[in-house]
């Protein structure tokens, strides 16, 4: 088999050169017990809740900069009315959404106003979508970053077939850079099939380096800040 | 696979002489390096994150059977199901085997080096299975029945001018169109690929050990949609894509993107453990991960090459390479240019196959300052120049051995140099034109093809050091 083959040969061509190969526990996750990582995720949460508005400010600066738009509302009732005006003025047929309990009372008042939601298990549904509305679930404000986490109730393609994407997000969620997110990302949440980091709309420069939005992906992209 | 001996001697003249070409290579070398030099200038400890980046990949390379078995483990564990290859035809009769047994029809394809490696549009569409390259750049290439110059930029070789002409020829649109009008005609036809393809083929930019996470970059969204909608995800990874832990991720996204297109950030990163899980709604029901070695071992097994398995193939080295930046990517004859194309293809083709590769540097090292992953590029291609000289089927004609020997012999002896260069103040009176050696016969004439070669002073300049210092 050809597994065996390849490994074999990764071994022989090693040989010589194993004087630094230590055995893997030793050398791989040097990992702290579960209580010491509990409590340095305690501590970094507590750190950025201190630094909470540089951290939307530098978020919302940085998002700008990739031509993404983020929006620091009062509150879920402004929330809902940015929603709404947008879905008016780009005269928006379907929507797709997903369901976490931020969104529950968003998802009520879009029912309200007669609006509908495709099925993100069907290509046909979501190939119709005009927006499709999730929640961020980290943020990263050195890079205006977000991420989102795919499950059952937060399928991956209402980020990613709609030509626009609105990001609903709570202000808590933001750290400062990569190292914190990864650290968060593996302490705290679940691992899921898909995470998926979103940088403003996708965009392309094939051509002569001509920057062009929209080339697969949403072409715009807006992130709803709760206070 | 077969390859014939790549010619790039050849082909990189007939780039020098393509006007076009150069003021296209000039204006994408240029905005990248310029870029790429505004961030990494911006982020704090660069030189830190290089040698963290290096540490890690050079503890991974050193320990690579261990950190596969776990990667293997992982993804099994997330439901994916992971094959092995040893070379291009073999990761090619896989994937065809996959393919075959889910009665795939049609497959989207995101970038990645590695499935142009071992050709496997090639083998899918023999097999008649429609293949669709849905990277932009890489789109515009299989339509003109091209290949890629540029790791990062496929196209750059083609003007705006040539793509709207081609799609007026081949996708029968208006003539004439714009950039952002020719994005939509491609956004428009790949969407319906993406919506009827059974099976979606992407590369790996990293696999992370610990997890069984496969990590893919992009700005476009094509990988996204290839890894998202279609039922089964195939991804095509060399052993050295692999790093040990999670959290070396931010090392090297870090690292990645700035060397790449010069962002923090690029549009989307997608990290994918294993197919959909039982109740998601969407993501592909199948995942394989094909883990191909096609050489690399070979590369592993050689102590002094071995860091050009460290590569993350981002592109830096070919925009600050004054060889790249003249001779563009097909000149290098497969599908790795710039220095790390020539350090790689003689290395992953065997070295008879590509033996001037190692040659077409100037050593000026630019490619060594740049590289996120710090490889010594000029001292690996020293390396690979001594195993050309010294391969049977590549080292130096018999004039050209004998010359050296003359010329390390008068080397080693200074009256013979001196009198070798007072002959040759002589002899070159023939040939001088205007004060400049501009076309001297056999055997010299291959340097002054190209440029003049300054005359040989009647005094040498170890005379005119001693009268100046005598001087003094």
């Amino acid at each position: 088999m050809s597994r065996e083959e390849v490994l074999r040969r990764i071994k022989t061509g090693l040989r010589g050169s194993q004087t630094n190969r230590e055995s893997k526990e030793k050398s791989l996750f040097l990992s702290a017990n579960d209580r010491e990582i509990q409590g340095r995720v305690i501590r970094l949460r507590s750190e950025l809740a201190e630094k909470k508005w540089g951290l939307i400010n530098r978020f919302v600066d940085e998002i700008a900069k990739a031509s993404g738009r983020a929006v620091v509302t009062k509150g879920e009732d402004e929330v809902g009315e940015f929603i709404i005006n947008l879905i008016d003025e780009r005269n928006v047929k379907s929507l797709a959404i997903w369901r976490t309990d931020l969104l529950t009372s968003l998802r009520e008042f879009l029912l309200d106003k007669g609006l509908r939601f495709a099925s993100p298990g069907s290509k046909s549904d979501m190939a119709e979508v005009n927006i499709g509305i999730t929640e961020a679930n980290f943020a990263i404000a050195e890079t205006g970053t977000i991420v989102l986490i795919s499950n059952e109730n937060q399928p991956r393609s209402v980020s990613l077939i709609p030509p626009i994407h609105i990001a609903v997000m709570k202000s808590d969620i933001i750290v400062e850079n990569l190292d914190q997110l990864f650290f968060l990302v593996q302490n705290s949440s679940e691992p899921t099939s898909c995470m998926t980091f979103i940088t403003g709309p996708s965009r392309t420069a094939d051509i002569e380096l001509n920057l062009t939005l929209g080339v697969h992906g949403p072409k715009e992209l807006f992130v709803v800040i709760h206070p | 696979m077969k390859t014939k001996r790549l010619r790039f001697e050849r082909d990189s003249a007939s780039a020098l002489k393509n006007q076009k070409l150069q003021g296209a290579l000039r204006n994408a070398t240029d905005r990248f390096r310029t870029v790429r030099e505004k961030a990494t200038g911006e982020i704090k400890g660069w030189e830190n994150l290089r040698i963290k980046a290096r540490e890690i990949k050079k503890h991974t390379v050193e320990h690579l059977d261990q950190y596969l078995e776990i990667l293997e483990e992982n993804i099994m564990k997330a439901g994916g199901t992971v094959h092995w290859a040893k070379d291009g035809n073999e990761a090619c009769s896989i994937i065809l085997d996959i393919a075959r047994s889910n009665n795939v029809r049609s497959a989207v394809k995101s970038k990645s080096m590695a499935t142009e490696e071992i050709e496997l549009n090639h083998a899918l569409e023999g097999a008649g299975i429609k293949v669709v390259e849905t990277d932009l750049g890489e789109y515009i290439i299989q339509i003109a029945k091209e290949r890629p110059s540029h790791i990062l930029a496929p196209a750059i070789h083609k003007t705006k001018e040539d793509i709207a002409k081609l799609f007026a020829e081949k996708l029968n649109t208006e003539p004439g169109l714009e950039p952002e009008k020719l994005t939509n005609v491609a956004r428009e036809k790949l969407r319906e690929e993406f919506l009827s393809a059974d099976m979606g083929v992407s590369g790996v930019n990293f696999a992370v050990a610990e997890t069984g996470t496969i990590v893919i970059v992009e700005n476009e969204g094509n990988a996204r949609l290839s890894t998202t909608v279609p039922r089964i995800h195939v991804a095509l990874m060399g052993i050295e894509k692999i790093i040990p832990r999670f959290e070396d991720l931010s090392t090297f996204l870090s690292v990645l993107f700035r060397s790449a297109s010069g962002q923090k950030m690029s549009a989307y990163v997608s990290f994918i453990t294993g197919p959909r899980r039982k109740n998601d709604l969407d993501g592909p029901e199948e995942f394989h991960l094909v883990i191909i070695d096609n050489g690399r071992s070979e590369i592993l097994a050689h102590e002094e090459t071995r860091e050009s398995l460290h590569c993350i193939r981002c592109g830096a080295c070919l925009n600050v390479c004054p060889v790249y930046r003249k001779v563009g990517g097909h000149s290098y004859g497969w599908i790795y240019s710039g220095p790390i194309g020539a350090i790689i293809t003689p290395q992953l083709l065997g070295i008879d196959k590509a033996p001037d590769l190692p040659f077409a540097s100037s050593l000026c090292g630019a490619c060594k300052d740049v590289c996120p992953v710090k490889i010594d590029i000029p001292r690996v291609l020293l390396e690979l120049r001594r195993r050309v000289k010294n391969n049977k089927r590549t080292r130096a004609g018999f004039g050209e051995r004998v010359a050296v020997r003359l010329w390390r012999f008068s080397m080693e002896h200074r009256k013979i140099y001196s009198l070798f260069s007072s002959l040759s103040y002589i002899a070159q009176k023939p040939w001088l034109q205007e004060g400049r050696l501009k076309s001297l016969p056999l055997p010299f004439s291959r340097w002054t093809r190209h440029r003049d070669f300054p005359p040989v002073p009647k005094k040498p300049f170890r005379e005119r050091w001693k009268e100046i210092r005598d001087s003094k």
